[in-house]
């Protein structure tokens, strides 16, 4: 039973961080350009490098803590080095993010649809069908949904490189330009946004309690990190490029807009079908990977030999949580560009920070 | 089992739920889809909305069975917003509108002149429309009216407008802007927008001719102030504001032989480039035009490829270049409009500044002194050289 279990959950570092950038694609596309050009105007494209020290730090942390912790799970890691009690506390604390997350991810998913394609279509259906789908797909286990991941990842950059190929060429200097060093603070302000959005990087950490090579974290994640920023980069230049900071800021969903201008030799048109394709592979893999997170964190705390039980009791609490969490759009909006930025980017980065500090000062690590 | 159970379940729901009709309420069978290609909007007194939709319709042949032939559709309704126009429609319209298509979007002369914002907003916030939609101002006529009066039954208006808009390289003296370049440019501050105009002629066919009484010519420019329409630019003028945004592709050039007889040049590259700068007297711009032209017809019986006549001709071609985009600069200058979106150059050059140049852009525009540079070149002719009034 426990030797299946194992087999059941063994997860490889690279198809932990692959996972991690089909995660990070939907919340980017939906997020990023909107809050960065409501902040720093044409600036936003560059604000990511702004992230980019905590961001490296973040993985010098996480390096140190899990790279010599070979055949020992997350749960065991942060026991060893903060002890029982506040171990348990603050996993405890990422189980009420993490369940909070996924009410709002789930939210988002239906939202979005209801307002970018369907807007007639109650949101309730999207929510139903999707909470349905990562239902099916979590009983299958981590592993299985690791090799999905690894599957999904190269199509989703494929396509990616190939809308952005279209997209490039018409971008405007004018909208992206002048960036001068009295541009620093809204960059700084801004580039939270791109710190929100690595802000899970521990957390993907929990997905599985059965993480190979992790001794070579640093530079897995440096690999992977590099792609998802210059994706992020890439976006940016594209959003804000064509158009134009006030736009963007104003748009709910400004990459769909630029993505709808494409036209190949007028003839290939309406390939926006793509994007929603890679928005939903990513929201799909954002509701698995973030339940399943939960779940190990509640075997832990719980001490469950089996979490899959839980599987159908958490979706119900999702479902009720998501038509619950607010009554509109614009209260999502705000409520992620006013609370959920800075509870990621303070929870995201400061339990890393926390760990290596303390496991250091006990000479744990 | 299970699997063969859950498996079972999927195919029946896929099958099931293509009739979901009250679940997917927008959803509509291809045949009962009106896909808009041109939207047309006009302010009516009172505040009210003429919002105007057209397409190429498939109907039966009614002279030859079992035939289809192809024919202009509008549909037009009226209300205190473009939405509520727009869902009005729905009351009597036979097929559900979808903008998904929309190719153009039209306003009139008197709308433009009370602002065409209030409008795009709409179109801006369908979650159905593209943001590569071309927009167009109609001189003389209410959209409406255009749509109507011009589209005839062998010739759609939107496959009219298409053709216009292909053929503009041939003059440059307008040319196309998008949806999206439209509200890139209308959220800068004191920055004026340029849109394309169609102006409606009597049919140069005569009143014989079948395809209706009247010729679309894709003339010139209007510019905006905000975006109110201010003016129409005549055709030189227009040339003007493409040779000092680098988007004139071809055109021709009228020059003098030596026995005064005309020559025609067609031009076939063009390249410009501003070089805003700053001193103690003020602000500076050097706008400099690189463009190449090719003999394409002479009228002159004497022999043009000498240096010195190809020297005259080129010497005149940038002559008529510079007069073209001096007169827009000072036209801008007179009425203090910014067509150009210099304040992003001398922003870009001076970074430090952008925030002093744009609160003072209103006051510092007028004031630019203009410094125009033209270098041409005279490449070639096509296949013969001798003028065909040679002896």
């Amino acid at each position: 039973m426990q030797q299946a279990q194992k087999t059941r959950d063994k997860v490889s570092m690279r198809q932990l961080v692959m996972i991690y950038i089909i995660t990070g694609f939907s919340p980017a596309i939906r997020f990023l350009p909107a809050f960065t050009a409501q902040v720093a105007k044409e600036a936003g494209w560059i604000s990511p490098v702004a992230a980019l020290i905590p961001i490296g730090l973040t993985v010098f942390f996480l390096h140190s803590v899990f790279s010599k912790t070979k055949d020992k799970s997350t749960f065991e890691v942060t026991t060893d080095i903060l002890g029982k009690y506040a171990s348990a506390f603050i996993l405890f604390i990422h189980l009420i993010w993490v369940l909070f997350l996924l009410g709002y991810y789930v939210r988002l998913h239906g939202e979005r649809l209801a307002s970018t394609l369907f807007p007639n279509v109650n949101m309730t259906f999207f929510i139903v069908i999707i909470l349905a789908i990562t239902s099916f797909i979590l009983r299958s286990g981590a592993t299985a949904i690791a090799r999905m991941g690894e599957f999904i990842t190269p199509i989703l950059l494929l396509l990616y490189a190939f809308i952005s190929a279209f997209l490039l060429p018409n971008v405007r200097a004018d909208a992206l330009l002048p960036v001068y060093f009295n541009d620093a603070i809204p960059i700084i302000k801004a580039s939270v946004g791109t710190l929100s959005l690595f802000s899970y990087a521990f957390i993907i950490f929990m997905f599985s309690s059965m993480i190979t090579s992790k001794e070579k974290t640093a530079i897995i994640m440096i690999k992977a990190g590099s792609v998802y920023f210059l994706m992020l980069i890439i976006l940016l230049i594209m959003s804000i490029g064509l158009l134009g900071s006030a736009v963007t800021a104003r748009a709910s969903n400004p990459f769909l807009i630029i993505v709808k201008q494409i036209s190949i030799l007028d003839t290939i048109e309406n390939i926006e079908s793509l994007v929603i394709a890679m928005w939903l592979l990513s929201d799909a893999m954002m509701i698995v990977t973030l339940a399943l997170v939960a779940l190990n964190i509640m075997k832990c705390l719980f001490k469950l030999s089996d979490q899959r039980n839980l599987i159908n009791i958490l979706f119900v609490f999702i479902y009720i949580f998501s038509l619950g969490i607010a009554s509109n759009r614009f209260q999502m909006d705000l409520f992620a560009s006013s609370i959920i930025i800075y509870l990621n980017t303070f929870i995201g980065y400061g339990t890393p920070a926390l760990l290596y500090v303390v496991g250091k000062a006990r000479q744990k690590i | 089992m299970k699997r063969f159970f859950v498996f079972s379940i999927f195919l029946v729901l896929i099958f099931m739920l293509t009739g979901c009709s009250q679940l997917m309420r927008n959803r509509a069978e291809i045949d009962r889809i009106f896909n808009t290609r041109i939207v047309a909007i006009d302010k009516l007194e009172e505040n009210k909305v003429l919002y105007t939709i057209s397409t190429k319709a498939a109907v039966p042949n009614t002279q030859q069975q079992g035939t289809i032939q192809r024919t202009s559709e509008f549909l037009v309704s009226e209300g205190t917003t473009v939405f509520e126009a727009a869902r009005n429609m729905a009351q009597y319209a036979h097929r559900r509108p979808h903008y998904g298509h929309t190719e153009f979007i039209i306003f009139g002369e008197d709308t433009a002149k009370a602002g065409i914002l209030p409008y795009l907003d709409f179109i801006s916030r369908n979650q159905e429309f593209r943001y590569n939609a071309k927009i167009y101002i109609i001189q003389g006529y209410s959209a409406n009216s255009f749509i109507t009066s011009v589209s005839t039954e062998s010739i759609f208006l939107a496959d009219r407008l298409s053709i216009l808009e292909d053929n503009s390289f041939a003059q440059s003296r307008s040319g196309k802007v998008t949806l999206s370049e439209a509200l890139f440019i209308l959220s800068k501050d004191n920055v004026a927008t340029f849109l394309p105009v169609i102006i409606v002629a009597p049919s140069k066919e005569g009143p014989n001719s079948t395809d209706g009484a009247y010729d679309l010519i894709l003339k010139s420019y209007a510019v905006f102030k905000e975006d109110k329409l201010q003016d129409f630019l005549n055709e030189e003028l227009s040339r003007g504001v493409n040779w000092v945004k680098d988007r004139t592709q071809s055109g021709t050039i009228l020059v003098d032989a030596p026995d005064k007889k005309k020559v025609s040049l067609e031009i076939i590259q063009s390249k410009t480039s501003i070089k805003p700068y700053m001193d103690e007297s003020g602000l500076q711009c050097t706008i400099g035009i690189k463009f190449n032209t090719n003999i394409a017809e002479s009228l002159s019986s004497e022999d043009i490829f000498t240096i010195e006549v190809l020297e005259s001709l080129k010497q005149q071609q940038e002559e008529q270049v510079e007069t073209e985009v001096k007169k827009i600069l000072s036209y801008a200058q007179e009425r203090n409009m910014d067509i150009f979106g210099l304040v992003s150059n001398f922003s870009m050059k001076y970074p430090m500044m952008k925030n002093e140049l744009r609160e003072n852009w209103p006051q510092l525009f007028p004031e630019i002194k203009f410094n125009v540079e033209i270098d041409s070149n005279i490449n070639r002719t096509y296949l013969i050289k001798d003028p065909a009034t040679s002896k």
